[in-house]
């Protein structure tokens, strides 16, 4: 039992202790809330927190405490809701796309100040394609992180089996069809395996349209620019839809997301159109020799939009809060660690400089399917739907392509409506539309 | 002390009655101790039942415009109905609900009949309908999920092996309502035969011998004894049918997010998409209300119809 003596003794310890930790971590360590979403398959969060731990340990005056939050759609739902509420993580990966409604709230500040600065950043060095979603009004806003575009992924050995050659994949739409119609099995009336399946999905659509010679979103910095009822966006569908009807190549009906990995690691489809953040769990599960190459041309030639997220640094947050979020941005996307990110997740590392630095480049010289996604980049352009009301837009888009798929309705009428309700949703927003 | 001495010489019922006085007391002569034990559960009721309510009604007359919430008036109202997506959602819901709330009851009965059987080992046939009420519906719908695909799923491999065509189940327009459906039902049929399980065991033996020595038939035993005295448990397990269809949301999810072109989508999936997607929080607000409206009125117009009718022993 202690005395009265010693008791006191204790207490007196205990307070001086909690007044000295009280003390050290006012004394300028800030501590920063950084939100982030997975939005592939594989353990990429497990990924993020190592980094996250190394620079923590590298950095006495900053912690950045980082905070899981789902998938992009409802990390920005609460990224939002803090802005609205005003209690914002301080640092956030958000979808590129995120751009306009973000500067709309007043939510991000603008990075140009940061990068010119003596702990600056060489922004030029970013592949272009992926600075299109990131800057406005002459003012970069995002520094590009878990960015992706889709390829198109070929079984080899299915290649081989019928005549073709398993190192050419098919370069023009013409050659789509005609290599699907050679990769096609049945079993009486029954498919056992497809020539290509290519998701359901805005995201996918785009390239075709593009493909075709006219993005359905605006290249340009316009917050309203959307281009869905365009002879060549009706074309890019009417020919997605053909490859059900008139070729029989790809299953019929709406194709899931998630559903056509599956199907190509089972062989029940010789190709499939998928986010090279695919590529690290394709390599790893499929039985046969694996193919990438770029996603066929149409009419305008070869033609990709992209995809993914950006780093954020929040308002409201105080400039001390806000610089220290830009060392931990600066020090994320140096070369050799962005690149270490390329080959962890599967994302194509966004600047030339990490495929010219260790580890990433022998990774590339070992994994020749890794520089697929960066070479396509070159006929790669920003990403739809970059605008106003971006969420909702991709839906709607997806939508006209489900309305389609299902033989609900024709491409003219779907994508009509589609243009109608986007329209809608822009002048709710605040764009002033002719006609 | 005292008083208790006293009470306990006279019979267990007096105790009662003389406590009792002294409880009331504490209700109306000193009724401020009574809203302090009230309180607390006053305090959680205000806070997470009265002022979510009134809020979403608030929101319901506003929208966002930048930070700002702007008054509207009913436009949120008015853009829930002449919406032609809202109008499908709503057209789904209610088809969802009124299937929902009839297969619940006919097919609850009827299995319960059927797991109420005499026969050896009966809790080896109870089991596997009972067990669908333990797992997450977030599980079944991934169990599920495999189970309707298109190309390596069981369904297909079924109706490809009998030589039939196969179906791409979920991105079918027609099907993929049905098939959450199913899987909902497949859920939670065995929670409502449980209900109507234990009724039927309360019924009293006596009558169903009789009806039996009488010679009445299974489906004259079933329309003119079984339902009738089972329709306290009926009032329930409609009641419950109805919240619960209106509540599963997590399938839509899993297997369908609503799709194809929303053929899938459900009220309280559409409430989500407005309003944590697209953060339109006034359209998400205004459909709430709509469904907190259509709710209420279906409790009271059960209290007052249905609650007459139901025979009570």
């Amino acid at each position: 039992m202690l005395n009265r003596f010693t008791r006191f003794r204790v207490i007196a310890l205990l307070c001086a202790l909690l007044l000295l930790v009280g003390g050290a971590s006012a004394q300028d360590v800030i501590t920063l809330q950084f939100y982030y979403p997975v939005g592939v398959a594989g353990p990429l969060a497990q990924a993020i927190d190592g980094y996250v731990a190394e620079f923590n340990a590298a950095h006495d005056n900053i912690q950045v405490e980082p905070i899981f939050t789902g998938n992009y759609v409802e990390n920005m739902a609460r990224a939002q809701a803090g802005i609205l509420s005003g209690q914002p993580p301080d640092v956030a990966i958000l979808l590129s796309t995120d751009l306009y409604t973000l500067v709309d709230m007043g939510g991000v500040i603008p990075l140009d100040d940061y990068i010119a600065s003596d702990d600056g950043l060489d922004i030029d060095d970013f592949f272009d394609a992926f600075m299109s979603n990131s800057v406005s009004a002459g003012q970069v806003w995002g520094i590009p992180w878990q960015r992706s575009t889709p390829i198109l992924y070929y079984n080899k050995d299915a290649f081989a089996e019928v005549g073709l050659d398993p190192e050419s994949p098919p370069a023009t739409w013409e050659e789509l069809v005609e290599f699907g119609k050679q990769l096609v099995t049945r079993d009486g009336d029954n498919v056992t395996r497809w020539g290509v399946e290519i998701p359901t999905s805005f995201w996918i659509y785009a390239n075709f349209a593009i493909q075709a010679g006219q993005h359905i979103g605006s290249v340009e910095d316009d917050p309203c620019g959307v281009y869905l009822d365009t002879p060549e966006a009706i074309e890019a569908l009417s020919f997605l839809r053909s490859l059900q009807v008139e070729h029989g190549i790809m299953p019929d009906g709406v194709n899931q997301w998630g559903v056509a990995p599956a199907d190509f690691i089972a062989g029940a489809t010789a190709m499939i159109y998928h986010s090279t953040g695919s590529l690290s769990s394709l390599l790893n599960d499929v039985p046969f020799e694996l193919g990438t190459g770029f996603m066929p041309g149409g009419p305008a030639g070869y033609g990709a939009n992209v995809g993914g997220g950006n780093f954020y640094i929040m308002a409201d947050i105080g400039q001390e809060r806000q610089d220290a979020a830009w060392t931990f941005i600066n020090w994320m996307v140096r070369p050799e660690q962005i690149g270490q990110w390329g080959i962890d997740s599967g994302y194509v590392a966004p600047r030339n400089a990490a495929w010219e630095t260790d580890p990433l480049m022998s990774y590339a010289a070992e994994v020749p399917q890794a520089s697929t996604a960066r070479m396509q980049l070159e006929y790669a352009v920003k990403e739809f739907p970059a605008t106003l009301a971006g969420p909702e837009m991709a839906v709607i888009t997806t939508q006209a392509a489900e309305a389609v798929y299902t033989g609900q309705s024709t491409p003219e009428e779907a994508l009509k409506v589609a243009q109608e309700r986007s329209d809608e949703l822009l002048m709710q927003a605040g764009c002033e539309l002719d006609g | 002390m005292k008083q208790q001495d006293s009470s306990q010489t006279k019979t267990g019922g007096r105790v009662h009655i003389t406590r009792s006085p002294s409880f009331m007391n504490v209700l109306s002569g000193r009724g401020s101790i009574a809203y302090l034990f009230l309180l607390p559960s006053l305090v959680f009721l205000a806070l997470f039942t009265l002022w979510p309510i009134i809020s979403v009604i608030w929101t319901s007359f506003h929208t966002r415009r930048g930070r700002n919430e702007v008054f509207v008036g009913l436009q949120n109202y008015e853009r829930v109905l002449s919406d032609p997506i809202s109008q499908q959602v709503i057209k789904n819901t209610i088809g969802y609900v009124t299937i929902g709330l009839i297969l619940s009851v006919i097919g609850g009965l009827l299995l319960a009949i059927l797991m109420n059987q005499a026969l050896r080992n009966i809790g080896f046939f109870r089991f596997p309908f009972l067990a669908t009420i333990a797992l997450p519906m977030v599980s079944v719908a991934s169990i599920w999920l495999f189970l309707y695909s298109p190309r390596v799923g069981l369904f297909n491999e079924i109706l490809g092996g009998l030589g039939l065509p196969r179906s791409n189940w979920l991105s079918d327009r027609e099907l993929a309502l049905p098939g959450l459906f199913a899987v909902y039902m497949w859920k939670q049929l065995g929670y409502f035969a449980l209900f109507y399980l234990a009724a039927l065991q309360a019924l009293p033996d006596d009558v169903l011998e009789a009806a039996t020595l009488d010679g009445t038939s299974f489906w004259q035993k079933l329309r003119h004894i079984i339902w009738p005295l089972v329709s306290p448990t009926t009032y329930f397990v409609a009641t419950i049918a109805v919240l619960n269809s209106l509540q599963q949301v997590d399938h839509i999810f899993v297997l369908t997010e609503g799709g194809p072109n929303n053929a899938s989508n459900l009220s309280l999936y559409y409430v989500y998409q407005q309003g944590f997607k697209w953060f339109k929080t006034g359209i998400a607000s205004a459909m709430t209300v709509f469904l907190l409206a259509v709710l209420l009125t279906m409790a009271m117009l059960q209290f007052v119809y249905l609650e007459r009718r139901v025979h009570y022993e």
